[in-house]
């Protein structure tokens, strides 16, 4: 009875593991696959492109990571990310300063985060809504600054989105890999980092216990805004312009590295290390495909049903791992 | 208190509304002081123009807006030029061409998204008494309404046969469209794939891809172009900030020399032609299109029946030569700061 007992919590323990894991195996499954098809895809200047193309992609699942396990949602990414941008650009004309213009940038998005955490907590207001007003309102204020026009003649400015580390790696990815350790620190080893969990899991559990919920909500929607600030700085320098039109639609890029990485639209569950793997499975297929010459049509299936396979797997693959040892 | 915040927020938007633009583009809304207003001199009223375009979004159109104001405002002083903006949107200029006509506008002057979509509105203000002139593209109704356009197809002939005689031998290009089912984008492709079949056999095309106008997408495409053919000549582009993000992308790989086609004749490209980041570009002459469009306006003001009105502009060849007179005259007419 005893060994029993035993087996099926070593069991329970496995599919749990598997569960977790999942995406990595995923992300394991489709290297290999990538690499068997297409020789030219493990080289480094290859990698090096897929690190460069997503950095700003996963910078904004990390910052929608936060904000879903809170249980809310920021659907005016993108167009804070061109907001950023764009005053990012203004900043360096006006100061010649790198420093200076990625401070400003990230200000921007915090003030964005700011104001619709404010929103959210003060007027009662459904953070769905919110991120479409700030989207809109954004982007206005993006078109009306530049009056539609890029930004160019950037000089040294392109040196943060074009720039390597040791001539291979991408300082793009240098940033990625920064704030991943950054947000993993403050979600695993700080009190806030908690909080975000507990309002995410149960908010009124989470008030009940003490937890000023309000401040942890504003908070983070202002952390998520600096780190979708700094995005939009990168995006820009990788572009060497101030493009005002760009990154529509990155909102849901991102959302979707954060929910193929394992976060949860319920709240209360997400990791970052998950996004940062659900990144890489979407720019990795992107990649494949571009490498196979597929058309953008069919690309765009094929990512679809690729990461409705990979959640539904994700999802899944304990259950289905836990009867087949049931089986046994 | 939620009143008082109702009372508050209605307050602030009649003030919005009332500190209105020129431009019109939400439903209901009507434009600031445009209404059959008067010149001061004569009292006669003036011809309401409403203006359908793409959005200001679009870099080119920006370029358009900017020729129109400024042109309406030296030389057709008795021109009542109302803007509506299709926020980038197919659907939307369907919208905003109701509008227009319900704005009771003297015609309407359009600026297709989609050569097709709003030809049934456009058909219907005509039969309605509201005359149509499309500027900087054409309808798909093999000439039925009258427009100002550049030779799309001609266009990109020159641009492409400037390319044949600077092409290394055995080029392996790839190319990037704008969006599927626009007509300017399929026009000039057209014109490099049968000039280059022509001239250039020897030229490979490794791959066609639709980029959407953006340069972020056509430097993730000519990256990864790159992995597969290192010797890859250049890309061919149907717009300028898709070739200039194909340069970012050649120049990013180590390339020396690297081959970038683009279109639009923008600020910007010629400034990155003289610099040495971009071959060639064609221009779409703003000015011309604007210039031509509102002078069978004037017509139409005047009585005149334009109907058989179909003006097709000349583009013209920016590359290294020219790059500098363009950069200047840009800068004069303000496009370049």
């Amino acid at each position: 009875m005893a060994e029993k007992t035993k087996q099926k919590s070593r069991q329970g323990e496995i599919a749990s593991a598997v569960s977790r894991l999942g995406i990595y195996f995923i992300l394991l499954g489709m290297i290999i696959v990538s690499a068997l098809i297409q020789p030219t895809f493990l080289t480094i200047t290859n990698q090096a492109n897929i690190l460069r193309q997503m950095s700003v992609i996963i910078l904004i699942g990390c910052a929608e990571t936060i904000v879903i396990i809170m249980n809310k949602i920021d659907l005016a990414a993108g167009s804070v990310v061109a907001l950023s941008g764009i005053i990012a650009c203004f900043t360096y004309l006006a100061t010649g300063s790198l420093f200076c213009s990625v401070l400003a940038g990230m200000a921007v998005g915090m003030c964005c985060g700011f104001i619709m955490g404010t929103v959210i907590t003060k007027c009662n207001v459904p953070p769905f809504i919110v991120g479409l007003a700030m989207m809109k309102i954004s982007r206005g204020l993006t078109l009306q600054l530049t009056n539609g026009d890029n930004i160019y003649n950037l000089g040294s400015f392109s040196v943060l989105g074009q720039g390597t580390v040791g001539n291979v790696l991408p300082i793009p990815a240098v940033i990625v890999i920064v704030v991943a350790l950054v947000l993993w620190v403050v979600l695993n080893k700080t009190c806030h980092g908690r909080y975000i969990y507990a309002v995410g899991g149960n908010e009124k559990a989470a008030a009940a216990s003490g937890i000023h919920v309000d401040k942890v909500i504003v908070r983070t929607f202002m952390l998520s805004g600096a780190i979708v600030g700094l995005a939009g700085v990168v995006l820009m320098s990788r572009l060497n312009a101030g493009m005002p039109n760009t990154a529509d639609g990155y909102e849901f890029e991102g959302i979707t590295a954060a929910i193929i990485g394992g976060t949860s639209f319920l709240g209360g569950i997400g990791t970052i290390q998950g996004t940062l793997v659900g990144g890489l499975v979407v720019g990795i297929l992107q990649n494949i495909m571009n490498l196979k010459g597929i058309e953008s049509f069919t690309q765009q299936i094929v990512k679809g049903l690729i990461i409705l396979l990979a959640v539904v797997v994700d999802i899944n693959s304990g259950r289905i791992f836990g009867k087949m040892q049931k089986k046994k | 208190m939620k009143k008082v915040w109702a009372m508050l927020l209605i307050t602030v938007m009649l003030a919005a509304a009332g500190c209105g633009t020129k431009t019109a583009g939400q439903k209901g809304e009507q434009a600031e002081g445009n209404s059959q207003a008067e010149t001061p001199e004569t009292g006669d009223k003036k011809f309401k123009v409403g203006f359908v375009n793409i959005g200001k979004e679009n870099r080119f159109q920006g370029w358009i807006m900017q020729e129109y104001d400024k042109k309406v405002a030296e030389d057709y002083p008795d021109l009542d030029f109302i803007t509506f903006d299709s926020e980038n949107s197919a659907e939307k200029q369907i919208d905003m061409v109701e509008m227009a006509m319900s704005s009771q506008v003297d015609l309407i002057l359009f600026y297709p998204y989609d050569s097709n979509l709003a030809l049934g509105v456009l058909n219907n203000a005509v039969s309605s008494g509201t005359p149509v002139l499309t500027v900087g593209a054409r309808m798909d109704d093999d000439g039925v309404l009258p427009y100002v356009d550049g030779d799309m197809y001609a266009s990109a002939a020159i641009l492409a046969e400037y390319a044949c005689t600077i092409l290394p031998e055995n080029a392996k290009l790839g190319v990037l469209k704008g969006t599927p089912g626009n007509q300017h984008s399929e026009f000039r492709y057209q014109a490099w794939i049968d000039t280059l079949e022509e001239k250039r056999p020897d030229v490979t095309i490794i791959d066609t891809q639709y980029g959407n106008w953006m340069k972020d997408e056509a430097m993730r495409y000519t990256e990864d172009w790159l992995q597969i053919y290192p010797d890859l000549a250049g890309v061919i582009a149907v717009n300028d900030d898709m070739a200039m993000g194909a340069s970012e992308a050649g120049k990013l790989a180590g390339k020396t020399e690297f081959y970038t086609f683009g279109f639009d004749g923008l600020g910007d490209a010629c400034l990155a032609i003289e610099a040495g980041d971009l071959t060639a570009t064609m221009l779409q002459d703003a000015n011309a299109l604007v210039g031509e469009s509102l002078k069978i306006i004037e017509k139409a003001a005047s009585g005149e029946d334009i109907s058989d009105a179909h003006v097709l502009v000349d583009g013209v060849l920016i590359n290294e030569e020219n790059a500098s007179e363009w950069v200047e005259k840009h800068r004069t007419s303000g496009i370049i700061e």
